[in-house]
């Protein structure tokens, strides 16, 4: 093989590594990948809806009939990233009211949520911690009105978020129990 | 009495005006039949951004203050009757479109001192209409989700010194454009009697907000004449005119006093707290706000939290309280301040009085979990 076939050859293989390695799958949720781990928490995903495989272990991201339609995202981040559009982390001591507020100032600074209104916010018992459940609506930016609800807390090893969003006609009520046993199912101890 | 614009000033935006081959401008609002096809679909697009912005829920809704700013335009540009509009937004902005709609932010309404520099925005931003400038710079404009977008959430103050975006209806990308309404605007501002040495004042508190965010001005900035040098040159054209003028602080601080809280409020809900210390540590700044917003410097610091800002929210929380005890969230911010310091007596007698004096507050489920948890911790 010659230098620039060798060459072409290499860069051949390190672009497909790099699409393997980014590219993200949906895969079907079954009984047996129901449970997944976030952190040292675990939660059970709701049987019979997709699952977007992206490698990350702290980040999941599910749907039925597309993230247009229902979206719920249950993600941990560093406490020093948790507000990656305000560039601020979780502060020290910070009760669950304070954390709302700047997960609303976070929602708020980011991309096409500046009409975002707050329709309640009030603190959350989960998984043997105290947290915050926002409930808020917003336009996308083709003027469909979505209602998204935000479960939020901290812990030493993360910031932790379980969120729901669908439009707000006929999908966001649809939907919202499946998003609560997904809630209840939230289990520490690992 | 028609002051003499400065040779110099005018200059510079007649050179501005021969590079980009003005249009003439309009004489009173025209008729949309006599537009021309290009103008007409810029106008139609303004509309449509128009109709958008109040569906938005994007508008500040103070029939006091929107009135006052209304009569201000007016007498600026008489033949006009040019619509203006403020928003919600806490960020120091103001804009116009090309179909006449002029945009003024709350955050910036609740920075000035006085009318004269009220008219001195209205005034600039009417030329941009006036002097069809989106037409002189784009012929082809498209309305983007961008404007909104820098309307609302983008760089702390856009638009009336530069937009970071660039869409031709803020009229942000050029530098000579923005020299043309700056002349032009002062000579209005002068010929419907308002006090022009007011005029630097106005970009005063734009640059002092640009120093509070440390925005990087030649960066953002560096297609728009700088602060410094448009300061300069409307310092420079006030010098050679004679005294005088209304400058209207009275009539401006009673029609603006809520947009002032309502300011500062947009500005803690969007964790700028910059801007409120900024506002509320200066003496004589702080002297435009009710008692209460000794509240609302307490939460930036809060928000900061820098080192000792702790004890800083605490003192400013105190002074609330004693300036204004009926004001309820100064009692909630003492006593998460006194919880955090394990002082769970004082932090539920503090939540007690919160809740009684707003028995029906949004975040009272808060209010009353974190009453509970002190009770626990001071019964161990």
């Amino acid at each position: 093989m010659n230098k620039g076939l060798q060459l072409l050859s290499c860069i051949a293989i390190v672009a497909l590594a790099g699409c393997a390695t980014q590219s993200a799958t949906w895969s079907s949720i079954e009984e047996s990948t129901r449970t997944v781990q976030v952190g040292r928490y675990s939660v059970e995903l709701p049987g019979g809806w997709m699952q977007l495989k992206s490698g990350q272990n702290d980040s999941h991201v599910v749907s039925r009939d597309g993230t247009n339609l229902q979206l719920i995202e249950i993600v941990r981040t560093k406490p020093e990233e948790a507000f990656p559009n305000l560039k601020r982390g979780v502060p020290s001591s910070a009760l669950p009211s304070e954390l709302a507020e700047l997960q609303i100032a976070n929602m708020r600074a980011g991309q096409g949520l500046a009409d975002l209104s707050v329709v309640k916010n009030e603190p959350i018992a989960i998984a043997g911690t105290t947290g915050y459940s926002l409930l808020t609506r917003f336009k996308n930016s083709r003027g469909l009105r979505y209602e998204r609800i935000v479960v939020g807390f901290a812990e030493a090893d993360g910031y932790y978020t379980l969120s729901y969003q669908a439009p707000t006609l006929y999908y966001f009520g649809r939907d919202r129990a499946t998003y609560d046993a997904l809630l209840r199912s939230l289990r520490a101890g690992i | 009495m028609l002051h003499r614009a400065p040779a110099l000033f005018l200059l510079t935006a007649a050179l501005a005006g021969c590079q980009s081959a003005p249009l003439e401008p309009h004489a009173r609002m025209p008729e949309r039949m006599q537009l021309s096809q290009g103008e007409s679909g810029i106008w139609r697009d303004a509309d449509d951004l128009d109709r958008r912005l109040e569906r938005g829920g994007a508008l500040h809704m103070d029939d006091q203050a929107a009135r006052y700013v209304q009569r201000v335009m007016d007498r600026l540009y008489p033949e006009f009757h040019g619509r203006v509009r403020l928003l919600t937004a806490p960020t120091l902005n103001a804009f116009a479109l090309p179909n006449g709609s002029i945009y003024m932010h709350v955050g910036l309404l609740a920075r000035l001192e006085n009318e004269a520099q009220l008219a001195t925005v209205l005034a600039h931003e009417g030329i941009h209409f006036t002097h069809r400038h989106s037409l002189q710079q784009h012929e082809s404009v498209k309305m983007t989700a961008g404007l909104l977008q820098a309307t609302f959430i983008a760089a702390p103050v856009a638009g009336l010194i530069g937009a970071t975006v660039a869409s031709p209806l803020l009229y942000g990308s050029s530098r000579d454009l923005e020299r043309e309404a700056d002349a032009f605007g002062y000579e209005r501002l002068v010929r419907a009697g308002y006090d022009p040495s007011e005029a630097p004042k106005t970009f005063e508190h734009l640059a002092a907000e640009v120093k509070a965010h440390q925005i990087e001005e030649p960066l953002i900035y560096a297609s728009h004449p700088r602060l410094a040098e448009r300061i300069e040159n409307l310092r420079t054209a006030h010098s050679g005119n004679a005294q005088g003028g209304e400058r209207g602080a009275e009539s401006f601080l009673a029609a603006t006093r809520s947009v002032r809280l309502a300011a500062l409020e947009g500005d803690l809900a969007r964790q700028r707290y910059q801007s409120v210390i900024l506002v509320l540590e200066n003496e004589t700044t702080r002297g435009r706000y009710p008692p209460e917003a000794s509240y609302f410097l307490g939460e930036a610091y809060r928000q900061r939290a820098r080192e000792d800002d702790a004890v800083r929210a605490e003192q400013a929380y105190l002074a609330a309280v004693k300036t204004a005890p009926q004001y309820a969230p100064p009692y909630r911010a003492l006593g998460i301040h006194r919880m955090k310091q394990k002082d769970y007596a004082g932090a539920r007698s503090y939540f007690e009085r919160y809740l009684e004096l707003a028995p029906d507050a949004s975040d009272r489920a808060y209010v009353e979990s974190y009453r509970t948890q002190a009770i626990r911790e001071a019964g161990k």
